[in-house]
């Protein structure tokens, strides 16, 4: 009987199965193999592929008989000389725990574990970094300060498939639940590495490494799947490592190691093991002369070892009537079919294992928040109810100022953060400056107390009716030479006059765009211009929330580079710089015990003329002091339904907000997971918060949001809203 | 071939200060993880003929630049990052049609057209790194791997070094043009 050969996961499309690719290689080696496709629906394109004699299509994983699944499996590879390559990462898992001998090719059951996100074995292993990563129902582990640390993007990712690229708590979030959803798993968030893309594919056969190749990618799709690639041979000592882990961990069948090696310094990233060939493996084949797949089978097939490159083309064939497979039509309004966009089924068989999966335990809080919590709760007479904590506010407002003043910088409190004329007062009093985009904003700084040599005017359009531009403010920014030229009057008694510089790697319509040289030049004019009656000044102001802080402090450095181009055209030095949008809760006590200090002596550095530099940490302070308590109204599996709403917490944007809940033995900060919160308004985007767990919460429990004391407050709205009673503390 | 790495001249004042702080800044705010890649410039001086000899200050009146340019920005802002940057020069086999094409495009400007022969182009980049380099190009978002990219010889100019630098695997003898043979 011919060698026969059963290769699951067949998928042809723009992400597709390696099972197609391993087919070919197989065939290129082997001219009278039997080689069988199998996959669990008929929209697997590749099964039409001329290369498999036959094709088996199974039911799908959400309606399989395991049991039966598995007797199949066992009678297929039962003849001597019969292969199962398995090429999708669950069957792998499922197939592994099942122990159905050495023909089937794939892995001992703990080798699975070791390889799932992070893979911290296979990183030790090969010499590898690991991207810092938290997964998604750590309720401490994704907060604030990993977006502080490694800013956006992040990737979300399932535990065996699929990942996104997100840019923003929203999109966090979103991807989140659309990931435990889709898999049921849990999802891990991963630091980006910028760089070039790499992978390892390898075959081994009981623990003993049998090939292995390396592979660049050279073009990916949008999806970020490989189209072309460089193969080579994997160096020496990478052989070596690969050669020790297999043997350790009793490799059997193909793999892929994913990498990235990050562009700042070379150094390489493990992103991904794959317990399988990866899609491209016929590249190697073709452009290498390396056959893997062909190797396992027959150890005697080998290969040459240039490098060479390989590309994916895409063509049309006929479809195999005798088949009789009938591809799902594409639903109405162009949704994909049933079976669309994963037709192999994964993501049934990945809920069924997740079925078995406790879910995530959330932990206690420590005694000092929840004594916080205990005491916001016990202020709420109602629900919903908005508690705002002024004393701590004081505290916190009294602790920056000093610290800037004895680091150099002056903090500004952005009025539109919380326009509470309490909230105002105390900081006039703890010695703060204000910021204000709005004659009424500039009114209430003038109630607080604020003289105008104490006001920054910030904003894209200052024309406004109730604010005397006569009065010696601290400064003034344009945010644009047009608005300048549109200005019914100058601020002319304005100690210091200037521009807003747009952020050049962000997206921003706030500010000059002085990537552009005639901006460039044109902001050198006016600036000279301004000089006639004000000293120069600039400021720069971007949400760290949409960027992270890494790539904000760029964004500053950049700025400062480019007020030192302004000074030289225009011949004016520049007195002071206001710097806004880099503070997050957490991470403004680490601003200002280090990298405030570096900031300043950059600044000096730079420009050596700067007298003040201010900054705007305005949501940093306050955010930490509001709460607003609400409770359960009803849940429907993972919608959770609350007595609050959008109206009354707004910003569900810039900030990570921690969930608590009171239980009988204290509070608990509820868990990533799949649930989503809904308000109780008729807003079809009353959501108050995603990505949580919530399948343990019923009617009446009492929740706490936190940081709920910056724009939650000001960008509060009438429409639905409960009209929360405040508790002034 | 006895072709120096291109340079841009300055007139040693703001003019052409204030056109290197530009550049730094679009340098600094394309590397927010601390690196220094080059491939930020074609994105900001478009690839074109120039004339030559030309001034820093020349690219804020028109920021366009041929890969002389490019490298020599590249040089200039990846050192101001803190890179370790050598000046790249290699000989590339490009389609003839492709040739031609640039030909024509040079030949209407004032500029030198020298730079091809045949299916043979000069082309110009920096590599990064210490011992070990990346030649990343410094028009075009590509890192120079090898003879299969349609290099035919390369010179890795350090005029203060010596001996060899490993690139992809390769010793690569520095300030000596060396021929690439195919893998």
């Amino acid at each position: 009987m011919a060698r026969t050969v059963y290769i699951s996961g067949a998928h042809s499309g723009s992400n597709p199965s390696p099972g197609l690719g391993t087919a070919l290689s197989l065939r290129e080696a082997f001219a009278d193999i039997r080689l069988i496709g199998v996959d669990y629906s008929t929209a697997s394109t590749g099964l039409h592929h001329p290369v498999f004699d036959d094709a088996v299509v199974t039911a799908s994983w959400d309606q399989i008989d395991m049991s039966a699944h598995l007797e199949f499996v066992a009678e297929c590879v039962e003849p001597a000389d019969t292969w199962w390559f398995s090429g999708l990462d669950l069957e792998a898992a499922w197939l592994a725990a099942n122990q159905l001998g050495d023909r089937v090719l794939v892995s001992p059951p703990g080798t699975f574990e070791e390889v799932a996100k992070p893979a911290r074995g296979v990183a030790e292993a090969m010499s590898l970094a690991l991207p810092s990563s938290t997964s998604s129902s750590d309720p401490n582990g994704l907060d604030l300060s990993f977006v502080d640390k490694y800013g956006w993007p992040l990737w979300v990712k399932g535990r065996n498939y699929e990942a996104f690229s997100v840019s923003g708590w929203t999109a966090l979030h979103a991807a989140v639940v659309a990931l435990e959803r889709s898999w049921g798993l849990g999802v891990v968030i991963q630091q980006h590495v910028e760089g070039a893309e790499e992978s390892i594919a390898f075959a081994a056969r009981g623990g003993a490494l049998v090939g292995a190749v390396a592979m660049r990618k050279l073009a990916t799709t949008a999806e970020g799947k490989t189209w072309a690639g460089e193969v080579r041979p994997l160096p020496i000592r990478e052989t070596q490592q690969l050669a020790a882990y297999l043997a350790r961990v009793d490799w059997h069948g193909g793999g892929e190691i994913e990498i990235v090696r990050r562009t700042s310094d070379s150094r390489r990233f493990l992103i991904d093991v794959n317990p399988r060939f990866p899609a491209w493996i016929h590249g190697s084949t073709q452009a290498n002369g390396v056959n893997l797949p062909a190797a396992l089978v027959d150890s005697s097939a080998s290969g040459r070892t240039a490098r060479s490159r390989f590309v994916r083309v895409v063509t049309e064939i006929p479809m195999r009537d005798e088949l009789h497979l009938q591809i799902p039509s594409t639903g109405i309004g162009g949704q994909p079919g049933a079976a669309g966009k994963h037709p192999s089924a994964m993501p049934q068989l990945s809920r069924r294992l997740a079925a078995q999966t406790p879910a995530p335990r959330p932990e206690s809080v420590d005694e000092g928040v929840a004594a916080v919590l205990e005491e916001v709760a016990q202020r709420a007479t109602a629900t919903p109810f908005e508690v705002f904590d002024y004393q701590g506010l004081a505290t916190t407002l009294e602790s920056v100022a000093l610290r800037s003043s004895e680091i150099g910088l002056i903090p500004a409190l952005s009025i539109k953060t919380n326009p509470d004329p309490q909230i105002l007062s105390i900081a006039r009093g703890a010695g703060w400056i204000a910021e204000a985009i709005s004659g009424l904003e500039v009114e209430a700084a003038t109630i607080a107390g604020w003289p105008a040599a104490t006001v920054v005017l910030n904003g894209p359009a200052k024309a406004w009716p109730q604010t005397d531009t006569s009065l010696p403010y601290r400064a003034v920014f344009y945010d644009s030479v047009a608005e300048l030229d549109a200005a019914r009057e100058r601020y002319a008694n304005a100690s210091h006059l200037g521009f807003r510089l747009r952020p050049l790697r962000a997206k921003s319509r706030f500010g000059v765009d002085c990537s552009s040289p005639p901006e460039l030049k044109e902001v050198a004019v006016r600036m000279l211009d301004l000089a006639e009656t004000s000293s120069a000044a600039s400021h720069i102001h971007f949400a760290s929330s949409t960027i992270g802080l890494r790539a904000w402090a760029s964004e500053v450095e950049a700025n400062l580079a480019m007020v030192c181009a302004l000074e030289r055209l225009s011949g004016q030095r520049v007195r002071l710089i206001d710097v806004g949008g880099g503070f997050s809760p957490i991470g403004l006590s680490e601003f200002l015990s280090r990298q405030a200090g570096e900031l300043v002596d950059r600044v000096r550095a730079c420009l050596p003329s700067v007298e003040e530099i201010v900054f705007e940490p305005g949501k940093a302070v306050l955010a930490p002091h509001g709460y607003v308590v609400s409770r359960v109204l009803f849940r429907s599996d993972d919608d959770l339904y609350i007595d609050s709403s959008l109206a009354d917490l707004p910003d569900t944007v810039s900030l990570r907000r921690p969930v608590y809940v009171r239980r009988d033995k204290g509070w608990i900060q509820l868990p990533g997971g799949s649930g989503q919160v809904f308000g109780r308004s008729c807003i079809e985007e009353d959501i108050v918060a995603r990505g949580l767990h919530v399948a343990d919460l019923q009617s009446d429990d009492l929740l706490v949001f936190a940081y709920a004391g910056a724009y939650d407050t000001s960008m509060r709205y009438r429409f639905a809203s409960a009209g929360l009673p405040i508790i002034t503390a | 071939m006895d072709l120096h790495p291109s340079e841009i001249s300055s007139h040693g004042g703001a003019c052409c200060e204030a056109a290197q702080d530009w550049l730094v800044a679009l340098a600094t705010s394309a590397n927010p993880d601390g690196g220094a890649s080059p491939h930020w410039i074609g994105q900001h001086i478009e690839w074109g003929p120039v004339v030559w000899p030309t001034f820093w200050c020349r690219l804020l009146d028109s920021p366009e630049g041929d890969c002389g340019v490019h490298a020599a920005v590249a040089a200039y802002t990846c050192k101001t990052l803190g890179a370790t940057v050598r000046r790249v020069q290699l000989m590339l086999d490009y389609p003839r049609q492709e040739v031609a094409h640039w030909n024509r495009t040079w030949e209407r400007s004032d500029s030198i057209t020298r730079w091809t022969d045949g299916t043979q182009c000069y082309h110009e980049t920096v590599a990064l790194g210490e011992a070990a380099i990346q030649i990343p190009d410094a028009s075009e978002p590509i890192i120079w791997t090898g003879r299969q990219d349609g290099i035919v010889a390369l010179r890795i100019v350090d005029p203060d070094g010596e001996g060899t630098v490993d690139w992809e695997a390769r010793d690569v003898l520095l300030n000596e043009w060396i021929a690439l043979d195919a893998d």
